[in-house]
């Protein structure tokens, strides 16, 4: 298991500091021995968060006003982080196979057929005579598809099945871009 | 009657809310990726049936965006006569790809083979995180030419 990706060093309650080298390390409830996973229990997780937040929150946190910043930042990027299935899944790879998929110039790519539909299917989207059923319909079939990969991706974290993780990651970043572009309609 | 006039004021607010969403978002270009981004040039499709239509679909995983950019080049001469793209992405993406296309109009092949990102984002005035995007327009023009060449060396028997 790689650690090499530290989150850096961040206060623990009040007193205590404490060392985490990932974020799944910071919900201990919600992952068992900060073990990463991509399964997670989203209430389990937001409640946990909420209990974080409120001991770093920095109005509760006395003294040194930077280090209450920075800790109460870091709880929020960790849990937004975990919290989507995108960023959860890119976080996996990141922390274990040192690939940051969020990153330029990762010389990876998924099928020409993928961006041919992604193509496709913005056409639609981007031409004013367009119904709005039809609208409802795309949406509806994106989101199939999107948990139909999240799906997917639980198998192949369970398998460390990496290689089809990574191309399965790829393609959830278009499919979420793309329903970014249908909310925004 | 009152269903049209409905879905009319519906579009209308989205697009409104489109526009607003823009405009804060252009406060962070620089002036020439925005006159790209309001005016893009070559927005289209060709038919990528045809023999001397060279398509080039390329995306960049970690950001979303991706490119559409083709060619028409004349067979005889090797010159681009016409190049279309759509580019669904940020407006730097949307700009280098603009350029591009006005760039490749008109040139040779090889020439337009020879271009280099650096050149976009040079025009462009494209920040170090927004080279990315120069570099997919760099990709496309060059997926675009390999499929022409592919067509060219391979042609597609019609039964």
């Amino acid at each position: 298991m790689f650690r090499s990706v530290a989150s850096g060093c961040f206060r623990w309650g009040h007193s205590s500091r404490r060392m985490v080298s990932t974020f799944y390390e910071m919900f201990p409830k919600s992952f068992p021995g900060g073990e990463p996973s991509f399964n997670v229990d989203q209430s389990q997780l937001r409640k946990e968060y909420r209990v974080l937040q409120s001991q770093f929150h920095p109005d509760m946190v006395a003294g040194n006003g930077d280090g209450a910043d920075m800790d109460s930042s870091v709880v929020n990027k960790a849990y937004h982080v975990l919290k989507e299935p995108l960023s959860r899944s890119q976080y996996m790879i990141k922390i274990n196979k040192g690939i940051d998929l969020t990153e330029d110039g990762q010389k990876l790519e998924v099928g020409p057929s993928i961006l041919m539909e992604v193509i496709e299917i913005n056409e639609r989207l981007a031409d004013d005579s367009i119904s709005n059923d039809e609208i409802a319909r795309i949406k509806q079939e994106n989101d199939d598809r999107m948990d139909a990969i999240v799906n997917k991706l639980r198998d192949c974290f369970e398998q460390e099945d990496y290689s089809t993780a990574v191309e399965l990651t790829m393609e959830l970043k278009y499919w979420t871009n793309l329903s970014n572009t249908i909310k925004n309609i | 009657m009152i269903v049209s006039n409905l879905l009319k004021s519906t579009t209308s607010t989205a697009a409104t809310r489109i526009t607003i969403t823009q405009l804060t978002a252009r406060r962070l270009y620089h002036p020439k990726v925005i006159e790209h981004y309001t005016n893009p040039r070559n927005v289209g499709s060709l038919d990528k049936k045809s023999s001397n239509v060279g398509t080039g679909i390329v995306g960049a995983p970690a950001c979303g965006d991706v490119i559409k950019l083709q060619i028409q080049v004349n067979d005889s001469t090797g010159i681009i006569e016409d190049v279309k793209f759509k580019t669904f992405g940020c407006g730097s993406a949307i700009a280098s790809s603009s350029y591009m296309t006005e760039l490749v109009h008109g040139m040779s092949l090889d020439d337009a083979y020879k271009i280099k990102n650096t050149e976009i984002a040079k025009e462009l005035s494209l920040p170090p995180v927004k080279l990315h995007c120069s570099m997919l327009a760099e990709d496309a023009i060059k997926a675009a030419i390999k499929d022409y060449k592919t067509k060219r060396t391979n042609p597609t028997v019609l039964h």
